[in-house]
């Protein structure tokens, strides 16, 4: 990826990382200080979505530096037409999650604030970032902020999820090291483009072997970023022992950095034989185990985290394919699956608030005491489940065509597979929760607030609007994957 | 052919009971045989998937596979068991999953 028609030094990609870190000195310095804490986290957050919509496309250099003798020598950011979009939906998304983290006054904490801060610092660097080094300490960043967002939930068996997450952030970041270890050994360029540029200059057959030791570890960060086979009953954990409205940034952090490592996987090693069906086969796998395991579960925040799991092995076949149309079929599935999942678990959050900690599964006969809450949830799982008009059936359909594009009508039926069962799940919680006569009566109070209720109605309309307007979205990502796709095998 | 009808029934109970939660149906009972399904349609996708790497070879897998997961149903107790999330149990599955990521590549690569 060359991406030579940008340039300019752009200060303001910058800013989209530095300035959560700041903040989050103050909300920690200031913690409890409960009023000042709220104020600056949501206009930071609203802020960020103003800096993402005003930056112009182009390259940040950290150290001002520009190319220097055909090499790259400064920390390199890339801010591209799919960068804007991912960036966009990532600082919307923190707006919310940011304004239902302060709704809970019993729970507010500068902390926990300052952690959803660097969870978006670290997600931008890994989206943005087009140098090795940086990649690595975005994941290792990231890694260790989504254990402290878990581990601060006071969920009971958050401190276990969280703890299993960092001991496996340790193999999966020191294996991300040797890899670069090694691709720095052989082109001598911490930058990616740099170091493709070099690749193309030499004659793999020479270092094969040691590309693949390379590639193997590079995948298994990809696979722990993303949650994927065989990682995924840790990461379902994570997202199902902290509080559902930080399940909402930790989805979102886990598929943008699933579709950014992915990226580089596909830019550095995607010419390598069979690595592109190793990663498919891993994908497919996912997408089957999370929406098993799904099936399985009786509280709807577990039922999601493994449907995220799930559906990151959607994303991650459309990667995997590798092709400009699967690619620009995997980043819409991301980018959808972020916002109808992001949907329902803010649905969660409301349930969580308005009833207290009570089991999903011991609820009933909602519906009568919360009619929008019910509107929002039965609308997020059928976007979620792929139905037209909804977002999740363009992207879905765009990876069952990639797949027979591909000659892998076996990948279409099992995308079909996940996209029925994916409804089940969702539908047996939905019923379960709202519509179902409830055992005993229940008291709530009435609908969750207008915060949740304007989040829950954006969220929606954005569904709805790519699922009737696909081209809009499409239009941002098709660049990448132009630029990135390669013929499939 | 009484005997067959005999051994035929018998197994059915002995998946039917497998399935059983504590009540006759339940939310948790669809959940289970709606997974069971899926996995054996899975399985059987993922052994026809086998022809990238070797068509011949993908024949003989998906014949095995398919006779494998006939015999040792229900399915879904044992996956649910493997995908536990203790570390001893993930950790297993990550050693094999780097052994096999490598092996696969290798192989192809020549």
């Amino acid at each position: 990826m060359t991406m030579t028609y940008y340039e300019a030094n752009q200060p303001l990609i910058a800013l989209i990382v530095v300035l959560p870190i700041l903040v989050a000195i103050f909300l920690n310095l200031f913690h409890r200080r409960s009023v000042f804490t709220k104020w600056l986290s949501v206009a930071t957050a609203a802020l960020l979505i103003v800096i993402t919509l005003a930056c112009g496309y182009g390259y940040h250099w950290f150290t001002g530096h520009p190319i220097f003798a055909g090499f790259r020598l400064a920390l390199e950011y890339l801010f591209g037409p799919y960068h804007k979009l991912a960036v966009f939906i990532m600082s919307l998304i923190l707006l919310f999650v940011v304004l239902a983290a302060n709704l809970d006054v019993r729970r507010i904490s500068g902390v926990h604030l300052a952690m959803l801060m660097l969870c978006f610092s670290a997600t931008a660097m890994a989206v943005m970032v087009n140098d090795l080094y940086h990649l690595w300490i975005a994941v290792e960043v990231a890694s260790l902020i989504v254990a402290g967002i878990v581990a601060v939930s006071g969920e009971p068996g958050s401190h276990r999820a969280a703890l299993k997450y960092t001991f496996l952030a340790g193999l999966a970041g020191a294996g991300l090291a040797v890899s670069l270890a090694i691709l720095l050994g052989i082109t001598g360029a911490s930058n990616i483009t740099d170091a493709i540029n070099v690749l193309k200059t030499m004659n793999i057959a020479d270092f094969s072997i040691t590309m693949y030791v390379a590639y193997a570890f590079f995948v298994f960060a990809w696979v722990y970023v993303g949650g994927m086979v065989p990682i995924h009953p840790i990461k379902a954990d994570v997202y199902r022992y902290s509080l559902p409205h930080a399940a909402v940034l930790l989805q979102t952090q886990a598929k943008l950095m699933l579709v950014a490592v992915g990226l580089i996987i596909l830019r550095l090693f995607g010419f390598l034989p069979y690595a592109r069906e190793a990663m498919l086969v891993l994908s497919i796998i996912t997408a089957v185990t999370g929406v098993v395991l799904a099936l399985l579960q009786e509280d709807f925040r577990h039922v999601l985290a493994y449907l995220v799991v799930s559906h990151g092995g959607l994303v991650g076949i459309g990667i995997s394919l590798g092709t400009p149309y699967a690619l620009s079929a995997g980043i819409f599935q991301a980018i959808n699956d972020i916002l109808y999942m992001s949907l329902l678990f803010l649905v969660c959050e409301a349930l969580l608030i308005q009833l207290g900690r009570a089991p999903t599964s011991t609820l009933g006969g909602l519906a009568s005491q919360m009619p929008k809450l019910t509107v929002f949830a039965i609308l997020g799982g059928l976007a979620a489940s792929g139905v037209p008009p909804f977002n999740g059936f363009q992207s879905e359909l765009m990876l069952i065509n990639a797949s027979l594009k591909a000659n892998l009508p076996e990948v279409a039926v099992v995308i079909l597979l996940v996209s029925i069962t994916t409804f089940i799940a969702i539908f047996k919680s939905i019923y379960t929760i709202f519509l179902r006569p409830a055992a005993q009566p229940i008291k709530s109070e009435g609908e969750p607030s207008s915060h949740l209720l304007v989040a829950l109605f954006v969220l929606t309309v954005i569904c709805l609007l790519f699922g009737v307007v696909p081209q809009l979205p499409l239009s941002f990502i098709s660049p990448i994957a132009l630029e990135v796709g390669l013929a499939w095998p | 052919m009484a005997l067959v009808r005999e051994a035929i029934y018998e197994f059915i109970k002995k998946i039917a009971a497998l399935f059983y939660r504590g009540e006759g149906f339940s939310s948790a009972m669809v959940g289970y045989a709606t997974g069971e399904l899926q996995l054996f349609a899975f399985f059987i996708l993922l052994a026809a998937l086998f022809r990238i790497f070797s068509l011949p070879l993908g024949v003989v897998v998906l014949f095995a596979v398919a006779g494998l997961a006939l015999y040792l149903a229900p399915l879904v107790g044992v996956f649910e068991r493997e995908n536990s999330s203790n570390v001893n149990v993930v950790l297993f599955w990550v050693a094999l999953y780097l052994a096999a990521l490598m092996v696969i590549p290798l192989w192809g690569g020549g």
